[in-house]
């Protein structure tokens, strides 16, 4: 092949297989809690030999169709709210801007260096705090009979009466649209920072906004659709998409984000917040184990090279574990949900 | 009118069922049902086909009516035939009129019906009116001996799902050969920047709608559906409370003559 060796990296069968199973990992993930099955992504390509930008730019684009797809799908189910997904979207885009700005001002500050240390301190605070909180809130629901309730937080916001009041019919919520700028904020900040808003756009919707986690998740399809869509458009018109590693990605994510859609039919409420929110607290520990390089780069901390070169491959392998545990826990969880239809058929055959 | 003549046991007659339906309902399954059940309880069956009153009027009619007559004449000897097979004495009659007003003649007429045996839930709705007797009828796993329930796919839908499986399959395969047959010349168009974005975009957006549409008949045909909440909604939320009656006690009253051995 005559491509420019430094941008666009030649296919072996290793790499094709790797980014089609890596594609439907992910795939499975985000059609089964809205989002993250991008995040191993990026550093999966770039364990390949991809540019940064490159790899950045590909996962942007196999992201979009990729969202679109498995919000159609769950919107068939009946669990998507596309006006939920529009209003968040536009605000997640504005805080994409936001969170591109305070990052360059980061960058000017402390040079990259420090924004890496921005980012991965900001990944790992609000990876621990959310996802513990979810984690939490997941155990204490699937203890009692599995279904969710509001919580007292979005109760006592719906019943702040602030025009423009909101009613997301499929979502059955009625809330002021001031409240959903922040949650649409923080998504955007959060997508601009480590690349998953859906870490923070989930939890929102559930616990800002009162939205059930199946519509959550399912709507944070149409927010990544949106935002992904934005992003490629950008990326593509600079000439950074490999469409090769999109379209090999693809064919796995698309296989994956069906059964993922599929699997929200089968299990509990809550087993949507138990996936993420382990997911959440394992990608926070591979985080914490990055954190040494940039604490060293920064002279704050020092480490062995040998040791830092250890504990980022360990970082790698956490995040790769964290997309296999949330896929088991999806399949598994999915074969459980079986059964009882399995069951019920059969009584009825023996009736 | 054909007159009973089923097992008479020392002067008594034998219990039956009456096992009624149209012609089109007394198909094997509730054949099958019915004998199974006289077996096992060792009563007679009596098999009544109820056919439309007033059919014959018109020549054309009369000629459809006769060959239904016939039809079901040859599916109650059939019928019979079967429970001869099993040990079951079984009688049939063919009446016109309406099912309800039927059964209540029959019973009327025919001794020692205990219970009535019928094809469907709507027949049996129409006969609970009339009938005072128990009457069951057959669910629907029972028109399907194999215990298939009705909602379960067919052969043709099943084909349909292997044909877009393979259509879709094509498509997508062909796709990709398109883009990688000439990957060197894709790149180079594709990584021009600017207008040229659009090409990339274009072509996610093709894929994925032939690839999605590949990938999700090919869950289809793995078996892997949706799964509908509502019929599978366990009853855990619903608790069975048991309704506390008050019934009165019967007293004990004693009654004393005061006029007792005076």
């Amino acid at each position: 092949m005559n491509l420019d060796a430094v941008q666009f990296i030649d296919l072996t069968v290793v790499n094709i297989s790797f980014l089609f199973f890596l594609g439907f990992i992910g795939g499975l993930v985000s059609g089964f809690i809205g989002s993250g099955g991008a995040f191993v992504l990026t550093p999966g390509m770039m364990s390949l030999g991809v540019p940064g930008t490159v790899a950045v730019a590909s996962n942007m684009c196999h992201k979009f169709p990729k969202s679109m797809i498995g919000a159609i799908k769950r919107y068939k189910y009946g669990q998507v709210d596309i006006k939920l997904g529009l209003y968040m979207a536009i605000s997640a885009g504005v805080g994409v801007q936001i969170g591109i700005k305070f990052q360059q001002l980061v960058l000017e500050k402390w040079g990259q260096v420090g924004s890496n240390l921005y980012v991965s301190l900001s990944f790992v605070t609000i990876l621990i705090i959310v996802g513990g909180y979810v984690f939490y809130d997941a155990l204490k629901s699937s203890a009692g009979d599995g279904k969710e309730k509001t919580s007292a937080l979005a109760k006592k916001l719906q019943a702040i009466h602030l025009p423009p009041m909101i009613h997301f019919k499929r979502a059955d919520i009625t809330i002021s649209f001031w409240f959903t700028v922040p949650v649409g904020l923080a998504t955007g900040m959060l997508a601009a920072t480590i690349a998953v808003g859906g870490f923070i756009g989930v939890p929102g919707m559930i616990y800002v906004l009162g939205a059930s986690s199946i519509f959550a998740s399912a709507t944070e399809l149409v927010i990544a659709f949106v935002m992904g869509f934005a992003g490629t458009v950008n990326w593509a018109m600079h000439g950074m998409v490999d469409i090769r590693l999109v379209l090999i990605i693809l064919g796995g994510s698309l296989f994956g984000v069906q059964l993922g859609a599929i699997g929200t039919t089968y299990v509990k409420e809550s087993m949507i917040k138990i996936v993420m929110s382990v997911l959440m607290l394992i990608v926070a520990v591979s985080r914490l184990l990055a954190l040494p390089k940039y604490l060293t780069e920064l002279k704050v901390l020092s480490f062995e090279s040998s040791t830092i070169l250890i504990l980022e491959r360990i970082s790698f392998i956490t995040m790769c574990i964290a997309l296999m545990t949330g896929a088991a826990i999806i399949l598994v969880s999915m074969w459980k949900g079986r059964k009882p239809a399995v069951s019920l058929e059969q009584s009825f055959g023996k009736a | 009118m054909l007159s009973y003549q089923g097992n008479e046991t020392a002067g008594t007659e034998q219990r039956k069922i009456l096992v009624i339906g149209n012609s089109e309902s007394l198909n094997d399954a509730l054949s099958g049902y019915a004998i199974q059940l006289a077996q096992r309880m060792k009563y007679d069956l009596f098999v009544v086909s109820v056919m439309p009153q007033g059919e014959g009027s018109t020549s054309a009619a009369a000629v459809s009516g006769a060959a239904r007559y016939h039809e079901t004449l040859k599916s109650l000897r059939n019928f019979k035939q079967k429970a001869a097979g099993k040990d079951v004495h079984c009688d049939h009659d063919i009446r016109f009129g309406e099912i309800s007003a039927v059964a209540d003649a029959v019973l009327h007429t025919v001794r020692r019906i205990e219970f009535v045996v019928t094809d469907s839930e709507h027949t049996k709705t129409q006969l609970s009116e009339d009938v005072t007797i128990p009457v069951f009828s057959l669910s629907s796993n029972q028109l399907h001996p194999e215990g298939k329930p009705m909602t379960r796919e067919t052969k043709q839908q099943r084909n349909d799902e292997i044909k877009k499986t393979i259509g879709y399959g094509l498509i997508t395969a062909a796709l990709y050969g398109c883009v990688f047959w000439n990957a060197d010349k894709v790149m180079s168009y594709f990584t021009k920047g600017g207008l040229y974005a659009a090409l990339p975009v274009a072509t996610v957006f093709i894929f994925s709608f032939a690839h999605g549409a590949f990938a999700s008949n090919f869950w289809s045909l793995m078996g892997i559906k949706p799964m509908k909440k509502d019929a599978l909604q366990p009853s855990v939320g619903k608790t069975v409370t048991q309704t506390k009656k008050v019934q009165k006690r019967p007293r004990a009253y004693a009654y004393v003559n005061p006029f007792h051995k005076i």
